[in-house]
């Protein structure tokens, strides 16, 4: 177990009084408290360490025995009955000790709670919020799926609503880390990666797509096949359709996220695809069709 | 409300270690909602984790409960900020692919 310098954590000198310690405290307690720094791991960890250092140094005795007797000072009694001398670095008795006193903050956590230098109300944590990616593509939120992830080795079937965004955070309550000494759990964040598709663009619950028109439709107007999130689509083509034209089927976008049967918009683009490879006959109706064109 | 979606006050104050008198703080301020039913007081299952977040914050910071409403509020104003930044920067990326 290395060494944890409850001062430093609290940014404190050995000469702190038991104001200051109160005050770094409440200062850094609010600073790092998990609740107003969600999704920051460090901020956790930090607030353990803030509390542990607290629950020491607040107490008279404990710190007197913190400072006497450095990272074994839960065992400051035993020393004192056996004559042990802390400054003898070279006793080996001391060595044989301190494999015996390996931990961490869990482990002091455990061994505090229930002695009557802790306040009872402090004794309950929350676990750690845990943070997972999931990476999707648009097909896979066009509708409201289940899913099962694994996050550090256990199984979690979630449910995915439909329309969820690009980089949008969701959180599953109860599924972080469990709490210490009956706390709640922390909370388990998905943060969703949504790539596109080819052929459709998302901007929120509005879709866009191109949609190649050949010329002849274009022009003489007719009607075509659109493919849409929910199927084939017949589309009326007005006739002298230009290139660039936009058209709305509205509806037929993504769903709007937790709104039941409730869509965006498809923006559909036309294209005019120029005829290649004319044939002679080809190119002499399309003169034929200029020369019309420039006499008038 | 479904009776299954409610939680006894009472009972949460007991396994909270908490007075009851401090969830009525709560719906005084205007922090929670309680129903009654039956001459029993509940909240509501939606409400749960703003409830308990209340009282981590007012036991492990020692802050009244003016003070934590002006937190939730600001904690609430920052998630908006950060779904607000989340659906600029898909329409930054949406504009780019263009």
């Amino acid at each position: 177990m290395e060494f944890i310098d409850y001062y430093k954590i609290l940014e404190l000198t050995k000469t702190a009084t038991e104001a200051d310690i109160k005050k770094a405290y409440r200062r850094l307690a609010r600073k790092y408290h998990p609740d107003l720094s969600p999704n920051d791991k460090n901020a956790e960890k930090k607030f353990k360490e803030i509390n542990e250092a607290n629950e020491v140094l607040s107490n008279s005795e404990n710190r007197k025995k913190y400072d006497k007797y450095g990272k074994d000072w839960k065992h400051a009694d035993e020393f004192e009955k056996s004559g042990y001398n802390p400054n003898q670095q070279q006793n080996s008795g001391r060595q044989q000790q301190s494999s015996d006193f390996s931990g961490d903050f869990s482990d002091f956590f455990e061994s505090m709670y229930g002695n009557a230098g802790g306040r009872s109300r402090e004794a309950k944590y929350r676990g750690q919020d845990l943070n997972a990616g999931l990476q999707l593509t648009l097909n896979d939120v066009y509708k409201t799926h289940k899913q099962t992830l694994t996050v550090n080795n256990k199984n979690i079937r979630i449910t995915i609503p439909a329309g969820v965004e690009n980089g949008q955070v969701i959180r599953i309550p109860g599924h972080g880390t469990p709490g210490a000494n009956g706390g709640p759990n922390g909370d388990l964040f998905i943060t969703f990666s949504i790539s596109d598709i080819p052929d459709f663009k998302r901007d929120g619950s509005n879709l866009y797509t191109n949609v190649n028109l050949d010329l002849y439709t274009a022009v003489l107007g007719g009607e075509i096949f659109v493919t849409t999130f929910d199927g084939k689509v017949k589309l009326k083509v007005p006739p002298e359709t230009q290139t660039g034209t936009k058209v709305k089927l509205k509806g037929k976008g993504f769903p709007i996220y937790k709104t039941e049967d409730r869509f965006g918009d498809l923006h559909i683009t036309y294209t005019i695809k120029t005829p290649v490879n004319l044939t002679e006959k080809e190119k002499e109706l399309f003169t034929e069709l200029s020369k019309l064109r420039n006499h008038e | 409300m479904n009776k299954e979606e409610l939680i006894l006050i009472d009972l949460f104050c007991q396994h909270h270690g908490i007075e009851v008198n401090f969830i009525s703080a709560l719906k005084e301020y205007g922090m929670i909602e309680i129903i009654i039913i039956e001459e029993q007081e509940y909240f509501s299952l939606e409400q749960l984790s703003s409830i308990e977040k209340i009282i981590r914050l007012h036991n492990d910071l020692e802050i009244n409960l003016e003070g934590i409403d002006i937190i939730l509020n600001l904690l609430n104003q920052i998630d908006d900020f950060k779904s607000q930044l989340t659906i600029t920067q898909n329409k930054l990326d949406f504009f780019n692919k263009q």
